[in-house]
This record gives structure tokens, C-alpha cells and sequence, in this order.
């Protein structure tokens, strides 16, 4: 049976750090020397959201009760983001956990 | 200290004063200011230390942490034991000189002190224009002593050449005082002129020599006016250009003196947030170059342009 891939669960990565400016966010990788990453308004909440390992449908729930967006427009954007960051190893993508 | 190696120091230690902390050392520290009253901060003294450090500590290149100790070993100057960011205790090998020794102290040592009290060390030269400090960060060979010795031409201040410590005081960064000298390659002289005062380093095989600067070195803290970072890149002309503050961060970050002992000592998320707010607080310029350091006077006036432009910290 294929799995869900928003069901999987997501983590910041240990050598991550993040900070705010202002209202946007900037993540170290403290591994990769001169490595950091911007976030705006919209990824900060997504980082903010990651607390704890949550699933992406988790994080997409919480976006789309917060912000007037699309559920399947969020779903995507969302995948798209944490992929980013995964490729950038300041986040982990995990299998489900098993129901 | 109990068990202390068996090491005779060329003269009697003392207590000075040193990134605004007040030290009280067994080991010599001449130049440094000196006659602090009152309890001292951080004491340095001969000691046996141990092989190694109890629990599973984090292991580096010659060193090994854990929240509160780091040890640093060395095969030919010293083994030495920095705690809680209050202790130094310093085995010498048995062919160490006292140079080499005081070099590992004010490097290394007072790295590993200075990140577990929680301070931001900068690896670069700090430097007072007479309103505020400016800092020149960059890797060694940068050319970071080059300018400064430059800047001293210029009737700047110095508050120290390799170690830049910056405090946050009332959320103002400011800059104390270190060591009273810069030390430069025998190129870098000769491209400078002959600045008097001249010395030979005090280590063997030392190629670098002494620019004593006690004649312009400050004694009290300074607020920060800017920070400029330097790097070779492209293109044929110096190019200054400000970072945005997470640029700056960034930048900030890589210069951090000892870096590698951040993750030891479980230190990044306080140092990580100095840096952030320096980088929202204190203008923080790149500075690019391409083949060889520019010359260093001219590149010094430009700087002087470029940081006159900044406007002046809080209480200047």
C-alpha cells in the first residue's frame, strides 16, 4: 500500500540553530560552514510548527486555519519547503509512525 | 595549585586586567594591564590535569569538552584544563617555552574560558577610531594585523590584534581592551615600512614579529561602531558592501574564535543569540578583494571613509 507522503513526520535537524530578525528567521547549519538559511514570514511559521515532530498534514492543517490558503495549494507548498530544507540538513524527514 | 609541574616561570605572575575580566596569574603576562583590585575573575596556574575528561566528552582536533571543562592537549607546549569559565590549569611539556605556553593561554585557553561565561570572542582585530570600535574579522591571513598596524599609523587605538570580545552591556556592544601588540609577518613589514619597536616573536620557528603598541593601546571598553569582514574574492578593485543582518549572522558566525569549541560546550544557542543581536544592532560590511592584500594604508583609508559614513555608537 503506498504511503502518504504527507503523513510523514517532520524534525528539525540537531545541528540546526535559528534565531528571529524581526519577523523573519534565519537557521545555521552549524555543520556547513558559512551555510544559513532566510526565512520569510510564512516559512518561520512552518519552522515554528515543526516543534515537536509533527506530521505535514499536521503542519498544513495549522497553516490553512491560520492563513486563508488552499488546502491542496498548502499541501504542495509545504512539501516543496521541507524538501528544501531536508536537501539543506537542517530538517528530517521520517517514515509515519505506524497506525 | 597542588602538584604543580615542575616549571620555572621567567618572572613572578600578577593580576591584570583582560577583556574586562580581572586575572590572576601564575604564568608571566607582561604587557597586559596590570594591578587589578579586587577578587579576580579567572585564575591561571600550573597544575596537573587530568588524561582525560570524565563522562563522554565531545572530542575535537588537540581537545575535548563537556559543558563546564574543556581540555586542550598538546604534544610539545601544554596540556590545559579550562573550567566553568573561572580556571586555567596549565601542564607544560617538559621542552615547552614560556612563549609558546602564554600564546596557547591567550588563544586557545581564553577561547574556551570566554564561551563558557558566555561571551562572543571574535577572531579579529579590534581597534579604536576615537568614536566607537571597529572590528576586522576574517581567517588568518587575511591580513587582519596588517590593517591594524596600518590603522595604528593612522592614530587609531588598539584593544587587540587576534582576539576580539564583544559584550553586550545594557544591550550595547561594546569592546575591552586585550594584549597590547600585533603580530605581523616579515612581509607584512616590509610592506608597512619599518614601524618602530620592533621585536622578535618569543617563540623558536616563530616566523611573525611583535609590533609593541602599548603606546596606543586603550584601556577601557569602547562601543561598537561597525564590523567589517574580509575576504579574497573577484574583481578588480576592493569592494566594500553591507550585509544584511542575516548575512551578518552568518558572517558573525564563521568568524567565531575556536568555533570548534562551541559544540563542546554546548555554547551555540547563547552565542547565537549575541550574534543576532549584533547583526540587527551594528552595521556589519563585507570587504573583497582579488589576488594579493591590497596595500594596507590605502586600503586602511578606505575603510576610514567607509566607517566615517557609519555614524557614531551610543555614548560617543
Amino acid at each position: 500500500m503506498a504511503t502518504d507522503p504527507l503523513a510523514r513526520i517532520v524534525r528539525k535537524a540537531p545541528q540546526a540553530i535559528a534565531g528571529p530578525i524581526d519577523d523573519t528567521l534565519v537557521i545555521l547549519n552549524l555543520e556547513a560552514e558559512g551555510a544559513y538559511h532566510h526565512l520569510n514570514r510564512t516559512g518561520r511559521r512552518v519552522w515554528e510548527l515543526m516543534d515537536g515532530g509533527p506530521t505535514l498534514t499536521g503542519i498544513c492543517g495549522a497553516l490553512t486555519r491560520e492563513f486563508a490558503v488552499d488546502p491542496a495549494a498548502c499541501a504542495a507548498d509545504v512539501s516543496a519547503f521541507v524538501d528544501r530544507l531536508v536537501e539543506r540538513k537542517v530538517a528530517i524527514l521520517e517514515p509515519s509512525a505506524p497506525a | 595549585m597542588r602538584n604543580k609541574p615542575d616549571f620555572h616561570p621567567s618572572a613572578p605572575g600578577g593580576t591584570h586586567y583582560l577583556h574586562g575580566l580581572r586575572v590572576a596569574s601564575e604564568l608571566p603576562l607582561p604587557g597586559l594591564a596590570s594591578g587589578a583590585s579586587g577578587a579576580a575573575d579567572v585564575r591561571i596556574g600550573w597544575g596537573r590535569v587530568p588524561a582525560g575528561l570524565q563522562g563522554r566528552p565531545f572530542q575535537g582536533f588537540k581537545f575535548e569538552a563537556v559543558p563546564g571543562q574543556l581540555l586542550i592537549r598538546t604534544l610539545r607546549i601544554a596540556d590545559i584544563l579550562v573550567q566553568s569559565g573561572r580556571t586555567m590549569a596549565i601542564q607544560p611539556r617538559p621542552d615547552a617555552r614560556e612563549g609558546e605556553i602564554r600564546m596557547l593561554v591567550l588563544g586557545w585557553g581564553l577561547a574556551a574560558l570566554l564561551l563558557q561565561r558566555g561571551l562572543l570572542p571574535l577572531h579579529g582585530s579590534a581597534l579604536d577610531t576615537g568614536s566607537g570600535c571597529v572590528l576586522f574579522c576574517g581567517r588568518s591571513g587575511a591580513g587582519k594585523s596588517t590593517l591594524a598596524a596600518a590603522c595604528l599609523d593612522r592614530g587609531l587605538g588598539l584593544l587587540d590584534d587576534n582576539l576580539a570580545v564583544v559584550r553586550l552591556e545594557a544591550g550595547r556592544a561594546a569592546v575591552h581592551p586585550g594584549v597590547p601588540e600585533i603580530r605581523l609577518c616579515p612581509d607584512a613589514v616590509a610592506r608597512l615600512g619599518r614601524p618602530a619597536g620592533m621585536a622578535r616573536a618569543d617563540s623558536p620557528g616563530e616566523e611573525k614579529v611583535l609590533l609593541d603598541a602599548r603606546g596606543q593601546f586603550c584601556r577601557g571598553p569602547v562601543p561598537l561602531r561597525g564590523i567589517y569582514v574580509l575576504e579574497r574574492g573577484e574583481g578588480p578593485r576592493t569592494e566594500v558592501a553591507a550585509l544584511g543582518p542575516a548575512g551578518a549572522a552568518a558572517a558573525l558566525w564563521r568568524h567565531v574564535f575556536r568555533r570548534p569549541f562551541v559544540a563542546g560546550l554546548d555554547a551555540a544557542a547563547p552565542l547565537f543569540a549575541t550574534i543576532l543581536h549584533l547583526a540587527r544592532s551594528v552595521p556589519v560590511r563585507r570587504v573583497r578583494w582579488a589576488g594579493a592584500l591590497p596595500p594596507p594604508q590605502a586600503m586602511a583609508a578606505q575603510l576610514e571613509q567607509d566607517w566615517q559614513s557609519l555614524g557614531s555608537p551610543h555614548g560617543y
